[in-house]
C-alpha cells in the first residue's frame, strides 16, 4: 500500500501545467530528433539532456523521460513515411509500416505504431511499479551462457524473415554476420577483418550503413517513379482516414498486449536492447499471431507487434539502470549521466533510501508517456502530407538528408562514403530480390551472440556441456532444436501421408 | 545457353567475400585453442557457409529473368558525390543548398523561383536542426578557410 | 569573479592593441580562442571519458573561464584510432583538444604506430584507480583469500573493461599466477551485470561505476591496484601489503594536436589549471569518485606521459 501512496504522490507532483508544457516540448523535440535518420536514440538524448537542467528536478526528470520515450516514437516516423528506419528497432516496424504507407495509408501505421508504442511503454511501466528491483534480479540470470542461448534462438528465428526465396535471404544474412565480424574482436580486444585500414578498425559504422542500404538506395530506387505522376492514392490522406477502425483496433491490441510483456522482459536483459525486444516481439506474431504469415505485406499487427515490444524494452531497461545502477544501453548510460546530476543515487538502496525521488521518476514514467502519445498523434496529419510531394523533389531532399545524418553519425566524411556505398549495393540488393532486414538484424544480434559464446566457453574451460547445465539456457537450446527441427520433421511427416495416399 | 545475366554477379560477390573471409580466418588468426574458439574461427565458418549458399544463389539466378537498369539510377549517387566534393570548397550548407537547387533547376526543370525557395528552405531546415540546434560540427569547407 | 573580469578585459584590450600593430605575435599570455573549440573524445557518450570531458567543460562554463562555446566531437571510429588520427593531423591553431587517458596512449602505441609525437600533451587532470572487487556472498571475503586461492591454482574467473583493466589482469597473471581466465567486456558497467549475475568470480573496476554497489555492500572490495589504499567504502589492502608488487596508475589527461602554438598550449595548460582549484572539481569529481588529485600542467604532462610511452613501447 505504501507503494501506491507513493506513486500517488509521484502523481500529485508530476500533474502541472508547467510540467506538461516541459514535457510536450520534450516530446515534441524528442520526436524530431528520433525521425532524424543518423541521429539515434543515444545522440538524440544526449544532446537535449542539457536542455532539461534549466527547469527544476521535477519538471526536468519528466522532460526527460518524455524525451527517452518520443525518440522511440519517433524513429517509426521516418520508416513509415520514407523507409529510413530512424533507429535500429524501427527497421522491424518499417517491415509492415513502409508497404501500409505505399498503399496509401501512412496515417494508419502512424496511428498503431504510436498507440503500440504507448501500450508497449504503459505495460513496461506497470511491470515495473509492481516488481521492479525483483525484475532487476531476473535480468541478472542472462550470463554469457544464457544471452549465447538467446541470441542463438534469435538467428535461427531469421529464418522467418527470409522471405519467399530463402537461399537470398541467407545470403543476406551471412553477409550481415560477416561485415559484423570486421573491427574489434570483443573477446580479445585485438581488431581483425580490418584490412590494414584505421577506418576499419571498429568495422562499418552502423548509422550510415543502416541509413545508405535503407535510404539512399531508396532515392536510387526513386529514379523510376519520377514521372510518374501519383505513386499512389493521396486522397486518403486526411485526419478521418488515418484513424483506425473498430476491426483494426481488435486487430492490435492482442500483438501490443503480447509484446509489450515480452519487450519489457528483454528489455531488462542487460545487453540485449530495444532491437532485440521489438525483432523477437515481431517475430513471435508472425509464428503465434493470427495471420502472422501475412506480415511483411502490410499489417497493423506487425507494426503493433515491433513497436510495442520496442517500448516494453526501453521501459524495462529502467529497472537494471534504476536498482543496479547498471546502464543496459549507452542510451541508458546517458540518461543515467542525467539521473545522477538531480541527484539520484541508482543502486540497490534506491528503493529504500529515496523512494520519494524513485516513485516520482516512476510517475513521470507514465505521465511523459502519456503526454507523448497525445504530442505524437497531434503531430500525424501534418507529417503525412510529406507522401504529397512528389518523388524528383523528394530525391534531392531525401539525399541531402542520408549526408547529413551519415556525417553526424561520427562527425565524418568516412561516414559518407560509407552511406554512399551502402546506398549502392543496398540497390542492388533490392533490384535483386535479396531482403535487407536480415542482413541488419544479422549484424546487430551475430556479435552479441559470438561474444557470449565464447565468453561461455571460457567459463567452462571450453565444455560445451554448459549450455544444458544452466536451466535458462537448457530450455531455450531445447526450444532452437525443437523449432529447427520442426520443418523437417513436418515436411517427414507431409511426405509419409503422401505416400500413404 | 542463355546469356549471362547480371544477378548472378552478386552471388558471385558473395561467394568471394566468403573466401576471403576463410582466407584471413585461416591465415591471419587463431581458431581454436583449449577448447575456446579464437579470432577466426566464427568469421571463417560462416564465410565457409556464405560460399556455399552463394554457389547455390548462382545456380537459382542463372534460372531467374534479366533486371533492367536505367542510366538515370547512377545520377543520385554522381550527385551526392559531386555535393560531398562542392562541400569541401564551400563548406556544407551551401553546397547543400546549390545541389537541391541545381537538382531542380537543370535536372528537373523546374521554375527559378520554386526551384531556388526549395533549396533555400531545405538548406536552413538543415542548418537550424542539424547545425544550430544539434550542434554537428561540419567542416566549414577550404574556400571560408582561406578567408 | 570582478578581477577575473578586469583580468579579461586588459587582455582584450592588449589583444585589440596588439593586433592593431598589426604584429603576428604577442606574448605567450596573449593567445585565446576566436571561435568555437571542438574537443574531441574517443569514447562513446556516458563513459568514463565522457564523463570526465563534461565535467570539466561544465566547470570552464560555470566559472567563464573561455569565452567561446566548446562542442564535443564523440569520434569513436576504429576504436578511437580515427579520432586520434584526426586530432593529430589537425593544423594546429589552438581551437582542437582531445581526451586523452591510459587506455587511449596504449592502442596509439601498440596498435596504431604512432607515438605522443603526433600530439601535444596539455595537462594531466587526475589518477584513477582500479580495484578488484568480490561478491560480498562469495568464497573470497579478503585479499588473502584471493591470492591465495590463485597461489594454489584454483579456478578463477575474472572479468573486466578493456584497456587498462586488461593490462592489470596481464599483471597479476604474471605476478601471482594461478589459473585463472579473463572475460573482456565493452564497461565495466557490462562486467558487474557478470559478477552480480554470479558468471564469474571476481570483477577488475574503477570506484567510480562501482560505487553504489559497493557502498550498499552488494560487491566487496578485496584488492587495490593502487599504491595507497582507497578511502571507504574502498578500503581494502593492496597488491603491495599482500607481497606483490602490482601497482597501476590510469591517468586522465587531455592532448592537442602537434605543433600548437606555444601561446595556445600555455593558455589551455592556465585554464585547466584553474579548473582543478574548483570546488566542483575536487568535491563533485574527484571526491565523489575517488579519483587523486594529480594535476600537472603541459610541461610536465609531456615528460610524465612519456613515461607511459616508454613503458608500452618496451612491452608491445
Amino acid at each position: 500500500m505504501e507503494i501506491i501512496d507513493l506513486l500517488l504522490n509521484g502523481f500529485a507532483i508530476a500533474f502541472s501545467i508547467k510540467n506538461f508544457f516541459a514535457a510536450a516540448l520534450g516530446a515534441f523535440l524528442g520526436i524530431m530528433v528520433g525521425a532524424m535518420p543518423g541521429i539515434g536514440s543515444l545522440a538524440g538524448v544526449a544532446l537535449l539532456l542539457p536542455l532539461t537542467f534549466k527547469f527544476d528536478p521535477t519538471t526536468g526528470m519528466i522532460m526527460l523521460a518524455a524525451l527517452y520515450y518520443s525518440n522511440m516514437y519517433g524513429g517509426a516516423y521516418s520508416s513509415v513515411l520514407i523507409n529510413i528506419p530512424g533507429d535500429t528497432p524501427a527497421v522491424m516496424t518499417g517491415l509492415d509500416g513502409h508497404p501500409l504507407a505505399k498503399q496509401g495509408r501512412p496515417g494508419t501505421a502512424l496511428f498503431t505504431s504510436n498507440i503500440a508504442s504507448f501500450i508497449g511503454g504503459t505495460i513496461g511501466i506497470v511491470i515495473l511499479t509492481i516488481i521492479g528491483p525483483g525484475l532487476a534480479r531476473f535480468g541478472l540470470n542472462f550470463g554469457p551462457v544464457e544471452m549465447a542461448a538467446l541470441m542463438a534462438v534469435a538467428m535461427t528465428s531469421l529464418g522467418w524473415l527470409l522471405g519467399d526465396n530463402p537461399v537470398r535471404g541467407l545470403v543476406a544474412t551471412l553477409l550481415g554476420i560477416l561485415l559484423a565480424t570486421m573491427g574489434f574482436d570483443a573477446v580479445t580486444g585485438l581488431p581483425r577483418y580490418d584490412f590494414g585500414s584505421i577506418y576499419l578498425l571498429s568495422g562499418i559504422p552502423f548509422i550510415p550503413l543502416v541509413v545508405g542500404i535503407f535510404g539512399f538506395s531508396q532515392v536510387i530506387e526513386m529514379m523510376e517513379q519520377r514521372k510518374k505522376t501519383k505513386t499512389f492514392d493521396t486522397k486518403k490522406l486526411t485526419l478521418r482516414d488515418s484513424l483506425l477502425s473498430r476491426g483494426e483496433v481488435k486487430r492490435i491490441l492482442p500483438p501490443a498486449l503480447r509484446s509489450g510483456v515480452l519487450g519489457t522482459f528483454i528489455g531488462v536483459i542487460p545487453g540485449a536492447g530495444a532491437t532485440t525486444g521489438s525483432f523477437l516481439s515481431y517475430l513471435m506474431e508472425k509464428r503465434i499471431g493470427k495471420d502472422g504469415h501475412k506480415l511483411g505485406t502490410g499489417r497493423v499487427e506487425g507494426v503493433a507487434a515491433a513497436e510495442s515490444g520496442n517500448n516494453g524494452a526501453a521501459a524495462g531497461a529502467f529497472a537494471p539502470l534504476l536498482a543496479l545502477g547498471i546502464p543496459g544501453s549507452g542510451t541508458g548510460a546517458v540518461l543515467l549521466g542525467g539521473l545522477l546530476m538531480y541527484g539520484l543515487n541508482p543502486g540497490p538502496r534506491l528503493f529504500q533510501t529515496q523512494p520519494e525521488f524513485t516513485w516520482g521518476l516512476i510517475a513521470s514514467l507514465y505521465v511523459a508517456n502519456i503526454i507523448t502519445l497525445i504530442v505524437a498523434l497531434m503531430i500525424i496529419p501534418f507529417i503525412i502530407k510529406i507522401l504529397k510531394v512528389p518523388a524528383e523533389i523528394m530525391i534531392p531532399i531525401i539525399s541531402t538528408i542520408c549526408i547529413l545524418g551519415s556525417y553526424s553519425a561520427n562527425n565524418s566524411l568516412y561516414g559518407i562514403v560509407i552511406m554512399l556505398a551502402a546506398g549502392v549495393f543496398g540497390f542492388f540488393m533490392k533490384k535483386f530480390g535479396y531482403p535487407i532486414a536480415p542482413l541488419l538484424l544479422a549484424y546487430v544480434l551475430a556479435p552479441t551472440m559470438e561474444k557470449n559464446f565464447r565468453q561461455a566457453l571460457q567459463i567452462s574451460d571450453g565444455s560445451m556441456l554448459i549450455f544444458l547445465q544452466k536451466p535458462i539456457s537448457a530450455v531455450l537450446v531445447i526450444f532452437l532444436l525443437a523449432t529447427v527441427s520442426s520443418p523437417l520433421i513436418q515436411r517427414i511427416i507431409g511426405r509419409i501421408k503422401n505416400h500413404s495416399k | 545457353m542463355k546469356r549471362l545475366n547480371s544477378r548472378v554477379i552478386f552471388p558471385i560477390i558473395t561467394g568471394i567475400v566468403g573466401v576471403l573471409w576463410i582466407i584471413i580466418g585461416l591465415t591471419n588468426h587463431d581458431w581454436w585453442v583449449e577448447g575456446r574458439p579464437q579470432s577466426g574461427f566464427f568469421p571463417s565458418i560462416v564465410g565457409g557457409l556464405l560460399l556455399f549458399i552463394s554457389f547455390l544463389a548462382v545456380i537459382n539466378e542463372l534460372k531467374e529473368e534479366k533486371t533492367v537498369f536505367l542510366l538515370s539510377h547512377i545520377y543520385p549517387v554522381l550527385a551526392a558525390v559531386g555535393m560531398v566534393v562542392l562541400a569541401q570548397l564551400v563548406g556544407f550548407f551551401p553546397a547543400l543548398i546549390l545541389y537541391v537547387f541545381g537538382w531542380l533547376k537543370w535536372f528537373e526543370k523546374y521554375r527559378l523561383v520554386f526551384s531556388t525557395l526549395t533549396a533555400l528552405i531545405t538548406g536552413a531546415a538543415m542548418y537550424g536542426i542539424f547545425y544550430m540546434w544539434l550542434r554537428v560540427p561540419f567542416p566549414e569547407g577550404l574556400i571560408l578557410k582561406l578567408i | 569573479m570582478k578581477k577575473l573580469m578586469l583580468v579579461m578585459i586588459l587582455t582584450m584590450a592588449v589583444t585589440a592593441f596588439v593586433s592593431a600593430e598589426g604584429q603576428q605575435e604577442g606574448p605567450a599570455e596573449d593567445w585565446k580562442p576566436e571561435k568555437t573549440v571542438t574537443w574531441f573524445c574517443t569514447s562513446s557518450p556516458g563513459g568514463g571519458s565522457s564523463i570526465f570531458t563534461q565535467t570539466i567543460i561544465e566547470i570552464i562554463k560555470e566559472e567563464g573561464l573561455v569565452d567561446q562555446d566548446i562542442i564535443i566531437n564523440y569520434k569513436t571510429d576504429g576504436g578511437g584510432a580515427v579520432g586520434r588520427r584526426q586530432v593529430s593531423r589537425t593544423k594546429s591553431n589552438g581551437h582542437t583538444l582531445l581526451t586523452f587517458n591510459n587506455g587511449d596512449l596504449q592502442p596509439l602505441v601498440q596498435i596504431e604506430g604512432g607515438d605522443l609525437d603526433d600530439l601535444t600533451p596539455l595537462a594531466v587532470m587526475a589518477n584513477d584507480g582500479q580495484i578488484l572487487l568480490a561478491r560480498s556472498d562469495s568464497k573470497f571475503q579478503s585479499g588473502e583469500d584471493v591470492i591465495e586461492a590463485l597461489e594454489n591454482g584454483e579456478r578463477i574467473i575474472i572479468g573486466g573493461s578493456k584497456g587498462d583493466d586488461i593490462n592489470l589482469y596481464e599483471k597479476i597473471k604474471a605476478e601471482v599466477g594461478g589459473d585463472t581466465e579473463y572475460l573482456v567486456n565493452d564497461s565495466t558497467g557490462n562486467a558487474l551485470t557478470q559478477i552480480l549475475g554470479g558468471d564469474i568470480d571476481l570483477v577488475i573496476a574503477k570506484p567510480a561505476a562501482s560505487y553504489e554497489l559497493v557502498s550498499s555492500g552488494e560487491l566487496i572490495p578485496v584488492i587495490a591496484a593502487t599504491k595507497d589504499r582507497f578511502d571507504e567504502p574502498f578500503d581494502a589492502p593492496t597488491f603491495n601489503e599482500l607481497g606483490y608488487d602490482i601497482e597501476l596508475t590510469v591517468f586522465r589527461g587531455i592532448a592537442g594536436p602537434k605543433n600548437m602554438p606555444q601561446a595556445a598550449v600555455d593558455y589551455w595548460s592556465d585554464v585547466f589549471g584553474k579548473v582543478v582549484e574548483t570546488d566542483a572539481w575536487q568535491e563533485d569529481y574527484l571526491g565523489k569518485f575517488l579519483l587523486s588529485d594529480a594535476y600537472l600542467p603541459a610541461d610536465e604532462s609531456a615528460e610524465y606521459m612519456q613515461e607511459f610511452e616508454d613503458k608500452y613501447t618496451s612491452n608491445k
